[in-house]
C-alpha cells in the first residue's frame, strides 16, 4: 500500500526520467513516463526540475563560453577627403552544430512463416486469372541529380547580412540579377524558416535560375521524343502587391549571353500567392517531333530558326515572371522517365 | 611614423582591428546575460525537442535574435524574459519546418505544459549563476573516472562516446547509464547543499 511512507520520487520515476534524458527509453517505457507525467502534478514538477538540471549540466560540461563577433567594413574613397564607411555585424554564441535528425524507425521484420501464411492465400485470391491484354507498365522514374537542390551547399553563418548573390549550381548559363541565396530565419528575424535546412533562394523581379540536367552518373539528360520529366519544389510568396508567377520550363540553350538563344520544350506556369510554404510540381512529356522554333532569344528580332533538339542536352529554367514581389524557392527535386 | 588620416592614401581611422570600448562593453554585457539565460532556454527546448543537435540549433537562433533585439542594458531578468519569448517563436518555426519529423519525445500538450513549468521554475539570474558555480565545484570534486563518464555523456551529441567508454571499461551500456543516473542525483544534491536550497 502506498501512503504516508511513500517515497517520492520513486525508483521507477527516477529511472524513467533519467532514461528520457539519456534517450534510452523504449516505446513502452516512454508511454509509462508520459502516463505518469499526465496523471501526477508532482511527477511533472520533478521532471521539470530534472530538465533544468540537465540543461545546467550540459552548460557546465559541454557549452563553450564562446562569443564570436563577425564584422565587415566596406570603406570607399568617394573623393578628396570623403570616405564612405559601411559596417555590418553578426554574432554567434557557441560552436556551429551539424543538425542530425534521428534515423527513421526500422521496419519490423516479419517472420517468414507469417508472411507466407497471410500473403500466400491473399496472393492466390487476388492474382488476375483472365487475360487483361497487353499492358505495358510505364517505365520507372529515375532521379535526376540536381546540384544544390536544397540550396544548402553554401553556409551563410558568417555572412554578415545572411545572403549572397551567388547560387551555386543554379547559374549554369546565366547569372540573373535580383536572385539571392538567403539564410531564411536570420533574414526574416525568426519569423520564417526555410522549408528544409537553413537556406532558400529569393527570386525578385524578373529573375531566373538555370541548371543543366544530369543523370545520377553525371551524363547529361538528352531530349528524346516521349521523355517524361517531373520537377517539384516548394515556394513561398513573401511580399508584393499582387500574386506572383513562376514559369518552370525545359529548354535547350543554343547560345549564352548576350544572344541567349533558348529553345523551349515545355512550360508550366505556377501562380504563387500564399504566404506559406507550398509544394509545386511540373510534369513535361516531350513531343514526338522535337523540331521547334519556340523559345526565347534576346537579340534576334525575327525569332528563332527551327532546330531539331533531339539528342541535345536539357536545361531546367525557373523564371519569376513579375515585378514588385518576392518569392522564396526551396527543396527542389527532379525525376525523369524514358519513353 | 604618422598615422594615415582620412583623405590620404591609407585607411581611415576605423581599421578592422580596432573595436571601440563601448562595443566591447556591449559584447561583454551580452555574453554575461546570455550565459545565464542560456540554461533556462535550453531547458525550455529540452521539454519540447528530442534531438540534442536541434536543441543547439534552436539555441543559436535565439542567441542571434537576442543579440539583434534583446534589451542588453536593462538587467538580466528582462533579458531572460525576452529570450524566452524568442524561444517560443523559434520553437514554433522549428515545428513548422520539421513537420512530420520525429521531433518530439512527448505528447505535444504535455510537453507544452512541461515547458511552461520549466520556465516558471527557472531560478532568477543571480541564483542561476550561483548554481552553475556550485555545479562546477561539485564536478571538480568528482573522481577522474566519474568525470570521464560525464564527459562521455555530455561531450558530443550521440551515444558513440558512451559506447566507446563501455568498451574501454569493459562494462555494459546499461551499467554506465545506471552509474550516470546515480551521479546526476549526487550532483543535484551537492548543488543544493552548496547553495542552501531545499531539495524538492
Amino acid at each position: 500500500m502506498s501512503g504516508e511512507n511513500e517515497v517520492f520520487p520513486d525508483t521507477e520515476l527516477r529511472r524513467l526520467v533519467a532514461g528520457h534524458a539519456d534517450q534510452t527509453l523504449n516505446p513502452v517505457e516512454q508511454a509509462v513516463l508520459e502516463a505518469r507525467l499526465a496523471a501526477d502534478q508532482r511527477a511533472r514538477e520533478y521532471f521539470a526540475t530534472c530538465l533544468h538540471f540537465e540543461a545546467e549540466l550540459t552548460e557546465v560540461m559541454d557549452a563553450p563560453p564562446r562569443l564570436q563577433w563577425s564584422e565587415s567594413r566596406s570603406i570607399t574613397k568617394k573623393g578628396a577627403g570623403t570616405w564612405e564607411i559601411r559596417r555590418e555585424q553578426s554574432v554567434r554564441s557557441g560552436g556551429p552544430t551539424a543538425m542530425t535528425m534521428p534515423p527513421p524507425r526500422a521496419l519490423r521484420f516479419w517472420p517468414l512463416w507469417l508472411v507466407l501464411a497471410i500473403g500466400g492465400p491473399a496472393a492466390w485470391l487476388l492474382w488476375p486469372r483472365g487475360d487483361p491484354g497487353p499492358q505495358k507498365p510505364p517505365p520507372p522514374w529515375s532521379p535526376i541529380s540536381l546540384k544544390n537542390p536544397g540550396f544548402e551547399s553554401m553556409d551563410l553563418t558568417y555572412s554578415p547580412n545572411s545572403q549572397t548573390n551567388a547560387v551555386p549550381g543554379w547559374q549554369d548559363y546565366y547569372r540573373s540579377p535580383n536572385v539571392s541565396l538567403v539564410e531564411v530565419s536570420r533574414v526574416f528575424g525568426g519569423d520564417l524558416a526555410a522549408h528544409r535546412g537553413r537556406n532558400a533562394t529569393s527570386l525578385g523581379d524578373f529573375s531566373y535560375l538555370t541548371q543543366r540536367l544530369l543523370h545520377a552518373d553525371g551524363t547529361p539528360l538528352l531530349a528524346t521524343p516521349g521523355l517524361r520529366v517531373k520537377v517539384a519544389g516548394w515556394v513561398h510568396f513573401v511580399s508584393g502587391t499582387k500574386p506572383g508567377l513562376i514559369e518552370v520550363s525545359l529548354r535547350y540553350v543554343a547560345a549564352g549571353w548576350p544572344e541567349m538563344l533558348q529553345y523551349s520544350l515545355g512550360i508550366v506556369e505556377i501562380p504563387i500567392g500564399e504566404s506559406r510554404w507550398k509544394e509545386f510540381s511540373a510534369e513535361f512529356v516531350l513531343p514526338q517531333s522535337l523540331v521547334t522554333d519556340k523559345g526565347v532569344c534576346r537579340t534576334k528580332v525575327d525569332g528563332l530558326s527551327p532546330l531539331d533538339v533531339n539528342g541535345l542536352p536539357l536545361v531546367l529554367s525557373i523564371d519569376h515572371k513579375g515585378r514588385g514581389n518576392v518569392i522564396l524557392l526551396d527543396d527542389m527535386s527532379c525525376r525523369a522517365s524514358p519513353p | 611614423m604618422s598615422q594615415p588620416s582620412i583623405g590620404d592614401q591609407g585607411f581611415p581611422e576605423c581599421a578592422p582591428s580596432l573595436i571601440k570600448a563601448e562595443e566591447l562593453a556591449l559584447m561583454e554585457g551580452f555574453e554575461t546575460h546570455w550565459q545565464l539565460a542560456r540554461v533556462s532556454i535550453r531547458a525550455y527546448f529540452y521539454a519540447h525537442l528530442s534531438n540534442p543537435s536541434l536543441v543547439e540549433d534552436c539555441l543559436q537562433e535565439v542567441a542571434i535574435l537576442a543579440w539583434k533585439k534583446a534589451p542588453k542594458d536593462r538587467g538580466p531578468e528582462e533579458f531572460l524574459a525576452y529570450c524566452l519569448g524568442c524561444a517560443k517563436r523559434v520553437y514554433k518555426t522549428c515545428l513548422r519546418k520539421h513537420r512530420g519529423g520525429q521531433l518530439q519525445f512527448l505528447d505535444p500538450e504535455l510537453a507544452h505544459g512541461l515547458a511552461d513549468l520549466v520556465v516558471d521554475h527557472a531560478p532568477p539570474p543571480e541564483q542561476q549563476s550561483a548554481r552553475l558555480d556550485a555545479l562546477r565545484e561539485c564536478v571538480a570534486g568528482l573522481d577522474p573516472r566519474q568525470r570521464e563518464l560525464l564527459e562521455a555523456r555530455y561531450h558530443g551529441r550521440s551515444m558513440e562516446l558512451m559506447k566507446k567508454a563501455a568498451d574501454e571499461w569493459n562494462r555494459s551500456l546499461t551499467t554506465l547509464y545506471k552509474q550516470l543516473e546515480r551521479l546526476r542525483e549526487a550532483l543535484r544534491a551537492c548543488v543544493e547543499k552548496k547553495t542552501g536550497e531545499v531539495s524538492s
